[in-house]
């Protein structure tokens, strides 16, 4: 008897009795779909801050210095924030301990294949700007010309900040759109603005700067900038130090690898690159941390959550399964006559067995299916409501249709080989 | 007397049946029953109830091993086989024919003629073509698609002939078939058996309590307490089909 006429007695057994079946199934029903929307609610979110983070850059690199011997957060503290040590003393590094422009210099040559950019910034400050009656508020950030790559900055006119500029300490500035419209009250466009100046008055000093280009202003979360939004302004890092008096050398600086760079291992040699210019001294390192290495321990936390959850919504799936073993039984008791006349005619046990644990199956491949339908559907809403695009997991529809059927067989196996062992004397007199 | 093979198809020596061996409340049901029928046999097996009629079916049907004895059906030893050898034996050379007509619930008339080839492991086209032809010859072939709750008892029994036939078995053992039905519908059945047995051949054993309906046969052994006490032939006793 061929697995196709197993599944065609199988359905029609199962349409004599509909609300039965669909009861049992239900349990199958409720635990595939709770397993299935919770994975794809996970899997959307994942997804998604991934997408969100890479957009920031995760792949980008940054070298920070840092005190030896301090406590370093780790994946492992993830899960076990009992090894931090809060007892170390803080230290403050001074202009010997800091990145150098040889260090940046050497490291750009030895990785000039890898390095698309290499960014150094220095917040100078904030400050009120008047012009009349216009106002515009800004933050004043040095920088050099490699940071215009790594922060996508689009130019509208003019130029961004070079290294020239630097070198030189020019006091030439690079600044929004939004500055260009409320400093001048809309009445230049960014065209216009160049070579115009401005001062600001940061850190008790006053810095006249001369408007070298004029960049689009992004707005970071979609909300348009209002009149008090502060914007960037970029000045030539070497200028910007020079202006505050400032020591040379960097707390920091942000890298940015090729395309199709093996970013774990840029990772590894840049950190070792630059702590290698620390062995000799007794306080500070260098490290390189990224984006990406804090989204795998962010990913890590998140899918063992979505374990531990689905875990819990896989035990009604258990109480499922007792469900379909209840109803088998019951099913095989009420058919008693009909295996005894089946065994009559010829039917084997193991023909018997198989014909019920086919059954078991189809109650729970179809309740599996509708699981998996009702888990994609309210997930996605769930991801939909939560403002993340949805992303249901192919995988787990897999693995949970798969699951469904095993679970068929497993409980279905002991009422099916009830059924076969029966005496066909006794099934054939059972009333 | 007609003429038959030599090598009876059921062919019993010493059959014994005992119930609960071994314990308190051990019944022996049949005492050693000799039994030989030939091909082309319509034999009824007559009896009260108690008489041991359904223990000796039971066995002959291959549903059963006797307690002791011999049992041959068509060449094939019985008592050697094991469970699923049962049921082959059971699938090729034995055909049922039910009192309550046993006939599969929500299938259809077709399907469940088609039954015992689907166990035999029969194409679908053989078996739909094999099932068309008997129910045509039942007279069942207008019904092939109804299923059993919209037949009458009559034709559910003519569908469990077909049924019984699909295989071409060595015998039909047909118990009390004409049990559950009245007495117009218990005519066509009959003239259905004496139809196969005159025209195709075929043996068959029809077990009853019915004396009357046993007077049709041309050979009627009579059962009483596990013993044969009576194994008659009689000639020329055909009733007009």
């Amino acid at each position: 008897m061929s697995v196709f006429e197993n599944v065609r007695l199988a359905l029609s057994s199962l349409m004599a009795n509909k609300l039965r079946a669909l009861l049992t199934m239900l349990g199958i029903i409720i635990g595939i779909g709770s397993v299935i929307t919770i994975v794809t609610i996970g899997d959307s979110l994942t997804g998604s801050l991934n997408a969100e983070m890479s957009g920031f850059g995760a792949r980008n690199v940054t070298v920070n210095i840092e005190q030896k011997d301090m406590p370093m957060f780790t994946d492992d503290m993830a899960s076990d924030d009992s090894s931090f040590d809060y007892s170390y003393e803080y230290v403050e590094p001074t202009s010997k301990d800091f990145l150098t422009d040889e260090m940046i210099a050497s490291y750009r040559k030895t990785f000039s294949s890898v390095i698309e950019a290499i960014s150094v910034t220095e917040n100078i400050g904030s400050a009120k700007l008047t012009n009349g009656r216009y106002k515009a508020n800004v933050t004043l950030v040095g920088t050099n010309a490699d940071n215009a790559v790594l922060e996508k900055i689009q130019m509208l006119s003019g130029r961004y900040v070079t290294d020239a500029d630097s070198r030189t300490g020019r006091a030439v500035g690079v600044v929004s759109d939004l500055f260009v419209k409320r400093y001048f009250g809309g009445k230049v466009t960014p065209q216009q603005a160049l070579g115009k100046s401005f001062a600001a008055d940061v850190g008790g000093k006053n810095l006249r700067l001369y408007i070298c280009g004029v960049y689009q202003y992004k707005q970071p979360d979609g909300k348009p900038g209002n009149a008090d939004t502060e914007t960037n302004v970029y000045l030539p890092i070497g200028t910007a130090k020079q202006s505050m008096q400032s020591p040379a050398g960097y707390r920091t600086l942000t890298v940015r690898p090729k395309q199709d760079t093996d970013s774990a291992k840029f990772l590894r040699d840049t950190g070792t690159y630059f702590s290698s210019f620390y062995t000799r001294n007794p306080k500070f390192t260098a490290t390189a941390s990224s984006m990406e290495s804090m989204l795998k321990s962010m990913n890590k936390m998140l899918g063992n959550v979505k374990l531990g959850i689905s875990a819990v919504a896989a035990i009604s799936l258990l109480v499922g399964g007792i469900g379909v073993m209840n109803i088998m039984m019951v099913s095989v008791t009420e058919r008693t006559r009909e295996i005894g006349v089946r065994m009559a005619l010829g039917a084997k046990g193991r023909v018997i067995r198989f014909q019920f644990i086919v059954e078991a199956m189809i109650i729970c491949l179809i309740g599996g299916i509708i699981g998996v339908v009702l888990g994609v559907s309210l997930g996605s809403i769930g991801a939909t409501l939560m403002k993340f695009p949805a992303k249901p997991s192919i995988p787990a529809i897999l693995i949970a249709v798969a699951f469904s059927m095993g679970i068929g067989v497993f409980f279905g196996y002991y009422p099916a080989n009830n059924a076969s062992k029966l005496d066909p004397i006794e099934a054939l007199r059972y009333e | 007397m007609q003429q038959y093979d030599q090598t009876p198809l059921i062919q019993m020596r010493g059959i014994i049946k005992t119930y609960n061996v071994g314990c308190e409340n051990e019944l022996e049901i049949l005492h050693g029953i000799d039994l030989d029928v030939y091909r082309g046999e319509f034999v009824a097996i007559v009896g009260e109830s108690g008489s041991g009629k359904s223990t000796l079916m039971n066995i002959i049907g291959v549903l059963d091993q006797p307690t002791n004895g011999s049992y041959f059906l068509d060449g094939v030893d019985v008592r050697k086989a094991g469970r699923d050898e049962m049921s082959d034996v059971r699938n090729t050379k034995i055909g049922f024919i039910f009192q309550n007509f046993n006939l599969i619930g929500r299938t259809t008339a077709k399907k469940n003629v088609e039954l015992p080839m689907l166990y035999a492991g029969a194409s679908r086209k053989l078996r739909e073509e094999r099932a068309a032809e008997l129910l045509e010859m039942v007279g069942m072939g207008q019904r092939s698609g109804h299923q059993p709750s919209e037949l009458s008892g009559g034709q559910k029994q003519r569908v469990a002939i077909a049924r019984s036939l699909v295989n071409d078995p060595a015998i039909l053992l047909a118990d009390e078939p004409t049990g559950a039905l009245d007495s117009n519908t218990s005519r066509t059945v009959m003239d259905i058996f004496h139809k196969l047995h005159r025209e195709q051949g075929k043996t068959i054993v029809l077990i009853t309590h019915s004396r009357e309906l046993a007077a049709e046969c041309p050979r009627i052994i009579t059962l009483k307490d596990g013993n044969i006490i009576d194994d008659h032939r009689q000639e020329g006793h055909y009733v007009s089909v």
